[in-house]
């Protein structure tokens, strides 16, 4: 202690050293900016503010500038960056961290698109503040991923949880959206709290909180330490057991997924489209960096334990999932399981092992984002509108959006040549590489596991009838009533009960097509002529306030699930010629 | 060089996706779009087919096969891929876009090609979520073909699960009452073997690395000086026959064929069994015998057993079905065991025989005309009646002459019938089978009397005897009365009867292009 007092502390901060944490300096002020355009913009007169055209289209467009602008600083640090370490080694502008960046970002741009449709549908005011949340959990992200000391990391952690906590409970008419908020805040509290104890811990073990680089001796930290003290200590054992459960928690690892499935399912869904990615991507590789990197040379004392935490988390997470009845929750569950996966990358190590977790991370975003951002154009203001009996039939009422859906299970669930193959594939190689058949092989047999609810869902959506059952013989009874008696009844088929008809009455008319198209085998189809044209009125009638408006979607939410459609076609395809690569030279310098 | 394998690959994907932007209400500019897609996909591939029949100059001999080997000569017959196109994709990984045909192969994508035309043509009653269906389906047979193409095992691995979607779709959105059931249960059983597979690639290309570098294009793998120890062969040998045998199926893996076939509409039913089952044996030949000659070997009896009980099981299961679909279905296992019996008809060295090749890959093509024609008629007689049960029909064939005609011969072609084209597949496979091992020979010949039985049944129940006195029949002929096979119909079915008639007259030509 002495000696650092008596070590002369002077503080300064090269230009070099701002450049390299450039991407986080756009998003924080693109913050700030953000706040303070929300108090110029016009909000008085007789337009109530949840309706102003500018708050819609101005905060979110500044909001995505941000994210676009970090990612161009992101890019230009790739290019012409030098990947050392920021003041005085606390945070990395390694590739590691940039590629992490890519995954962040693209996860808050997502979730950015998908928001303003979301918040009009909801009537959601306050935006200002909204986006500037969004941009700060999204700077506490990165700075967690791109950490290279215990207090950087904590700082990172904490920004971003202050900033979800609220984001979360967002939704201030709905309950559940108000639990979630209070319900992450805390457990996440408690998980920070282990965490930081665990950093503690390991400062009094090594005696510095900084990380220390590999292959120099810069910016000597707990690696250097441990490389010259391989035996571990108890009181740093314990400092490891500590670390483990935070990162666990917040990578929602089993056992300490609780939180997550009610947290997915209340927040508001772009947030959850964002959260689920971002925060998942930020904390496993800063989870990563410091096991598989730093801790590495005591790697025999934590690798059983994050095995363990690996297929447990596999198994675990696929097995709660079976039995989900919500679309979000289904997901939650399936975020779970595929931070099983992705523990795999950690357990693994190594390069190659820390690649496949980049990789994977970075095809995640695209698949998990686009899969929430579809169900934020389904989510009514109660929160209802994603459980499996909304959304049966979906694919006869709004056939893209239940395409598009399907078409992200799909990814996730690991069918080529979507960009869930693509990064499962080089997980599973690197486990085999890494020493650990088993892991290829738990994890392969766990996939066939998610792939049955992943079909479930996609079942309910394209193959079942439109509503529940008890709904549909209620509300079916007229149109029914009507076919029989003065419609003209085209009954016959194979299964003889194809009932279909053309009177073309408002709901009732809707209430049969719906229950011909459940009806309707493929050899009378011929006899079905309304089948293809549900008419929206359906739609509408079962909404209620604050539900969607004429049926049909905003652009910007198309634009999102296009453009993580696109992603994720292209992670799959033509982008892992290089993508690989760099994520191989990526994981070399975290 | 012009791409002509990827262009035979990608031109269904891109025919759906013009499908699907085409204008809903154009009902026939999409259905002829559709067919106009399917007919060049064949051209293409009998243009392909017709060049491979040439007397190739530039021959590219990529490899010797320890497998396919002449009767005369033992020593070792080179296998060439023709048509190569190789684009390098992930090289560190051994990732390459790698196509290629051999003689399997041309016939394979051939019948696909040709089995996709028609079953597309049958499709033209579909009328619910029209594009949607003819985009799953040319999809379909995109996958298809890639399998049957790729040369490369990840490749092939992508191909092998993109076939799977429409499949899984088709099976599930246009389907019978329990089609969710059987398209999720379909999906489960290939998708555990399949996964499977992929662990076993996986781990192949881990093998087949030198320095650092993996290789899994099959042509680099069968030169490579690489010898896999036996105990690896062996259970990678299991990891692929995993995927192959649900997909052919056999015996204990075969739980969710009845239920996909019988569900799904009988055009796809006719695609799945007519060319997607050919997938699983294709796998066997092309991979797990020749990358793993030794595990081949040892677990040939294995195979051989379980071949042999899904033929005479699932003969005997066909005898009492009373649906026509989940008959046609058991009997269309027993006869991929057939097919499979040829294949690891090995001798005592472990080399394959190449009557049993030679027959396993005639009955490939054979069982897919036939079985295909076969599942249609059944389509077309539930399309009439609305039934699929035996005990509903009786004395059809009064009323329904051409129809019943069509279904005779169709089912004398599938019992074996001398002179029409299953006849030769069999009788090849079978004395391919007899010369490695006798017992697993008279075994295979004993389902000739049952295979007799159902199909005589089948018809005898369907076409010939009473008219039965009520039920849906005669409640469809009241109604609008019981047409007989329509112009339409009947064209579809034309180059099916062509077939059974020309390859049962003259199958030396498909012959040639196994050997050659």
């Amino acid at each position: 202690m002495l000696r650092g007092f008596a070590m002369s502390f002077t503080y300064i901060a090269s230009a070099a050293d701002w450049a390299r944490i450039a991407p986080e300096l756009v998003l924080a002020g693109v913050a700030l900016l953000v706040l303070l355009v929300d108090l110029l913009l016009p909000q008085t007169g007789s337009v109530p503010r949840e309706r102003g055209a500018a708050n819609f289209f101005v905060l979110p467009l500044l909001a995505l500038l941000g994210i676009l602008g970090a990612l161009a600083a992101t890019i230009a640090l790739f290019v012409v960056g030098d990947g050392q370490r920021a003041f005085f080694g606390l945070v990395g502008s390694d590739w590691g961290s940039l590629y992490a960046y890519l995954a962040i970002l693209s996860a808050a741009g997502l979730g950015i698109i998908f928001s303003p449709a979301y918040l009009k549908r909801l009537k959601l005011v306050h935006q200002g503040e909204y986006y500037a949340l969004f941009l700060a959990a999204t700077l506490g992200m990165m700075l967690l991923a791109a950490a290279t000391s215990f207090m950087t990391l904590f700082l990172g952690l904490e920004t971003l949880s202050l900033a979800l906590y609220i984001l979360c409970g967002f939704v201030t008419r709905r309950q559940s959206s108000q639990e979630a908020g209070m319900k992450y805040f805390l457990l996440s509290s408690f998980a920070s709290a282990f965490l930081l104890y665990g950093v503690a811990l390991i400062y009094g073990a090594t005696g510095t909180t900084r990380f220390g680089a590999r292959g120099t001796s810069a910016w000597p930290g707990v690696l250097q330490f441990l490389q010259a003290h391989p035996q571990s200590t108890t009181l740093l054992l314990i400092g490891i057991g500590l670390l483990t459960v935070g990162f666990a928690f917040k990578v929602s690892a089993i056992p300490f997924q609780m939180w997550t499935p009610d947290v997915y399912e209340g927040a508001p869904a772009p947030v959850t489209a964002f959260m689920s990615v971002g925060t998942k991507a930020a904390a496993l590789v800063a989870f990563a960096r410091v096991f598989a990197v730093v801790l590495a040379p005591v790697a025999a004392d934590w690798q059983a334990l994050v095995w363990a935490l690996a297929v447990l988390t596999m198994v675990g997470g696929n097995v709660l999932a079976l039995v989900q009845r919500n679309a979000k929750r289904l997901l939650a569950y399936s975020s779970v399981a595929h931070a099983g996966y992705l523990l795999i990358g950690v357990v693994v190590g190594g390069t190659t092992g820390l690649a496949a977790l980049l990789f994977y991370l970075l095809c995640y975003a695209f698949l998990n984002a686009g899969a929430f951002g579809v169900l934020s154009a389904l989510e009514r203001l109660d929160n209802g509108g994603c459980d499996l009996e909304d959304l049966r039939g979906l694919w006869f009422r709004r056939p893209w959006l239940a395409g598009f859906l399907a078409f992200f299970l799909l990814a996730l669930a690991g069918f080529p040549p979507m960009a869930g193959f693509a990064a499962k594939y080089y997980l599973f190689l690197a486990a085999l590489q890494g020493g650990h058949p088993e892991l290829l092989l738990i994890g392969v047999l766990t996939s066939v596991l998610g792939m049955y609810y992943y079909l479930r869902l996609i079942a309910a959506m394209f193959m079942e009838s439109a509503r529940g059952v008890v709904g549909e013989a209620r509300e079916a009874a007229p149109a029914l009533a009507l076919a029989s008696t003065g419609g003209e009844p085209r009954v016959s088929g194979p299964l003889g009960r194809a009932a279909s008809t053309r009177t073309g009455g408002a709901s009732s008319g809707a209430a049969g097509a719906a229950l011909a198209v459940k009806a309707a085998p493929l050899a009378a189809a011929k006899r079905v002529p309304v089948a293809e044209q549900v008419p929206e009125t359906h739609e509408q009638a079962a909404e209620e306030e604050g539900a969607l408006a004429g049926g049909s979607l905003s652009w910007t939410t198309w634009l999102g699930l296009g453009l993580a459609a696109l992603g994720a076609l292209a992670l799959g395809t033509v982008l892992p010629f290089w993508l690989v690569d760099l994520a191989l030279k990526a994981a070399a310098m975290l | 060089m012009f791409p002509m394998l990827s262009t035979i690959i990608f031109l269904p994907l891109l025919g759906g996706v013009v499908v699907l932007l085409l204008p809903r209400e154009r009902v026939h500019l999409i259905r002829w779009t559709a067919l106009g897609v399917a007919w060049l996909d064949l051209l293409l591939a009998l243009g392909v087919m017709l060049a491979y029949a040439q007397p190739h100059p530039t021959v590219i001999t990529v490899g010797t096969v320890p497998v396919v080997v002449g009767e005369a000569s033992p020593t070792v017959a080179s296998v060439t891929f023709l048509l190569q196109e190789h684009v390098s994709w992930l090289p560190a990984l051994g990732i390459n876009y790698s196509l290629g045909v051999d003689g399997v192969s041309v016939l394979l994508m051939t019948l696909t090609t040709l089995l996709t035309v028609i079953c597309i043509a049958a499709s033209f009653r579909v009328e619910q979520k029209l594009r949607t269906y003819l985009a799953f389906m040319l999809l379909l047979e995109s996958g298809l073909l890639g399998v049957f193409l790729a040369t490369n095992l990840f490749l092939f691995y992508v191909f092998w699960e993109l076939m799977l979607i429409p499949a899984y779709f088709l099976v599930g959105g246009w389907g019978g009452p329990r089609r969710v059931y059987a398209a999720i249960k379909f999906v489960l059983y290939t998708a555990v073997g399949s996964f499977l597979m992929l662990a076993g690639i996986i781990a192949l290309g881990y093998y087949y690395r030198t320095g650092g570098h993996y290789t899994l294009d099959l042509a680099a793998m069968i030169n490579s000086s690489t010898h896999l120890s036996s105990t690896v062969q062996l259970w990678l040998f299991l990891a692929f026959a995993a995927a192959f045998a649900v997909k052919v199926p056999l015996v204990p893996f075969h739980s969710w064929l009845p239920d996909a076939y019988s569900e799904a509409p009988a055009p796809v039913t006719a695609m799945l069994s007519g060319a997607m089952a050919k997938a699983g044996a294709f796998g066997f030949l092309r991979y797990c015998l020749t990358l793993f000659p030794d595990a081949a070997h040892r677990l040939a009896p294995l195979i051989n057993t379980l071949a042999v009980i899904g033929i005479l099981y699932c003969a005997l299961l066909a005898l009492v079905q009373s649906d026509m679909k989940r008959l046609l279905a058991y009997s269309s296992i027993s006869h991929l065991g057939v097919i499979t019996l040829g294949i690891f008809a090995l001798n005592a060295q472990g080399l394959a025989s190449q009557q049993g090749i030679d027959g396993a890959v005639l009955q490939m093509v054979n069982h897919g005309i036939t079985i295909t024609t076969l599942f249609l008629i059944v389509g077309f007689l539930e399309a009439r009646t609305g039934t699929r049960r035996l005990e509903d029909y009786g004395g059809m064939a009064r009323r329904w002459p051409i129809m019943a005609s069509v279904l005779m011969i169709a089912a004398l072609s599938s019992l074996g019938l001398p002179g029409l084209n299953s006849f030769a597949g069999e009788f090849l496979a079978l004395l391919g089978v007899f010369r490695s091992n006798a017992i697993f020979g008279v075994l295979g010949t004993l389902v000739v009397v049952p295979a007799a039985w159902y199909m005589v049944r089948l018809v005898q129940n369907a076409m010939m005897g009473l008219r039965p006195a009520g039920g849906p029949v005669l409640a469809a002929e009241r109604k609008g009365g019981l047409p007989d096979l329509d112009i339409g119909e009947f064209l579809v079915l034309l180059p099916l009867l062509v077939l059974i008639f020309y390859i049962g007259v003259h199958p030396l030509p498909l012959t040639f292009f196994v050997e050659h």
